[in-house]
Parts: structure tokens; C-alpha cells; sequence
């Protein structure tokens, strides 16, 4: 499966990352909170936490896919 | 019909979406831990009942466990979760609200389940973070503090994932916007 296809299935979880992004970054920074120091070092700790729980879904895919398709190999050998 | 009539009620429900969150982070910027009883209490039963812990109120404070050194404060409320999953599932279910029931629905459908899922996933953020706080995960010399606050970014988000999927399945007639 190609990068693209593979980036496809984590889509859905673009709206509800986004949501998060608003609420605890662009709303705090939208009220000043952007000008303090703090503000940088958590907003890379939530970039950090959206890598991995993207990377955590691309890897889930990949483990589904590859059961689908020993499942399918045992069912087709077994007929 | 003209654009914005046919999405009066998806435009409105975006509108109402935006009103609670601007209200809803301004009410939990300056909220005591007695005025956010109604998620800091539930919350405070689930996670004694889970890990074994026992949460008492402490006016001014929060729920405390002495025998953890544990504080459940205002900021562990889980509020802006709370707000997020709201958002989250008014955007999913957009193109459900077809007429004023719909919006209704929609709207107080979201908030039942964002409640409900904070309750849940912040709950077992807190008995992570109380596992990590007695040393029953071992985060050898990486700064506790650091972990703490990754580790509730990752359930958080993680539970914002699995919220709006849920979402998708529970609903199906709403036409949730991208599951």
C-alpha cells in the first residue's frame, strides 16, 4: 500500500486532533498565552503527543492489514 | 434555495458549537474545585473505585488522597476534553442537522457523550498518572512532571480518536462528516 493510501486512513482523525489543537493552543494563544515561554515548550509536547498517537494509528493499520490478509490466506488455503 | 439557507441549521450549529467553547474556557479559567463538583466528583468515585484510592473533598483544594500524596485539582477536571470531544462531534454530526429536532438532538447528544467519555478517559489519565506518581510504571530518571504532561496529551488525544469514531458507529444516520 502506497504512503498516500496509508495517510488516507488516519484521516478521520483530523477533526477531532483539530478540536484539541483549538482548545488547548489556538484559544490560549488567541489570549495572550502565546507570549509566554511555557506556552512554546507545551505546544511541542502536543505536537509530539499528535506524532505519536498519528504514528500509533498508522502502525495499528499496518498490524490490521496484515491479520486481514493472514486470515484471508488461512480461509483460501483451508478451501 | 440559496446557500446559506440550505445550511441555516449546520451553520447554527456550528455557531452554538463555538458559543459553548469560548464560554465554556472562560468558565473553567476561573472555576473553584467546588464549582466543578459536577465532573470533578464523578471523576474522584471512578478513580478510587479503579485504582484502589480514596479521594476526599478538600475545600479550596480538591479531592485529595493523603495516603497517595495525590490531588485531584481543578485543573485535572478534564474540561477542556470535555470541550474538544463537544466540538469534535458537533463537527462529525454537521450533516445530520437538517431541521431545528436534529440540531437539538445533535447538539445535546454531543454533550451527553463528551461528558460521559471525560469522565471515562480522564479517569484512567488520573490512575496512569497515580500508577506513574507511586512508581508502579517506572519511568526511570525521565522527569516526572514531562511524562505527566505527555502522558495526559497522549490519552487525551487518543480518547478524542476513539470518541469521534465511536461516534461515527453510534450514529450512522447523522452521516458523520469524514468515518
Amino acid at each position: 500500500m502506497r504512503l498516500s493510501d496509508r495517510l488516507s486512513r488516519v484521516r478521520p482523525m483530523a477533526i477531532p486532533i483539530a478540536a484539541y489543537l483549538i482548545i488547548t493552543l489556538a484559544l490560549p494563544a488567541a489570549h495572550g498565552a502565546g507570549a509566554r515561554a511555557e506556552f512554546g515548550h507545551h505546544a511541542l509536547w502536543v505536537a509530539a503527543g499528535c506524532a505519536v498517537v498519528i504514528g500509533l494509528a498508522l502502525v495499528a493499520s499496518l498490524a490490521l492489514d496484515g491479520v486481514r490478509r493472514g486470515m484471508r490466506r488461512v480461509r483460501g488455503g483451508g478451501a | 434555495m440559496s446557500w446559506l439557507a440550505a445550511r441555516r441549521w449546520q451553520l447554527l450549529g456550528v455557531a452554538v458549537a463555538l458559543a459553548v467553547v469560548v464560554a465554556g474556557k472562560q468558565y473553567y479559567r476561573a472555576a473553584s474545585a467546588g464549582e466543578l463538583g459536577w465532573i470533578l466528583a464523578p471523576t474522584a468515585r471512578l478513580v478510587s473505585s479503579v485504582s484502589g484510592t480514596r479521594f476526599v473533598y478538600e475545600a479550596g483544594i480538591g479531592w485529595v488522597d493523603r495516603g497517595a500524596t495525590f490531588i485531584i485539582a481543578p485543573a485535572c477536571a478534564g474540561v477542556n476534553f470535555a470541550i474538544a470531544g463537544f466540538l469534535a462531534l458537533v463537527l462529525g454530526w454537521l450533516r445530520g442537522m437538517r431541521d431545528a429536532r436534529s440540531l437539538i438532538a445533535r447538539l445535546v447528544g454531543a454533550a451527553a457523550l463528551a461528558y460521559a467519555a471525560t469522565l471515562v478517559v480522564n479517569t484512567l489519565r488520573i490512575v496512569i498518572a497515580i500508577a506513574l506518581h507511586r512508581g508502579t510504571i517506572d519511568v526511570g530518571t525521565l522527569d516526572h512532571a514531562e511524562v505527566h504532561r505527555f502522558e495526559g496529551i497522549v490519552v487525551y488525544l487518543a480518547g478524542l480518536c476513539a470518541l469521534y469514531a465511536l461516534a461515527g458507529r453510534i450514529a450512522p444516520r447523522s452521516r458523520h462528516a469524514v468515518v
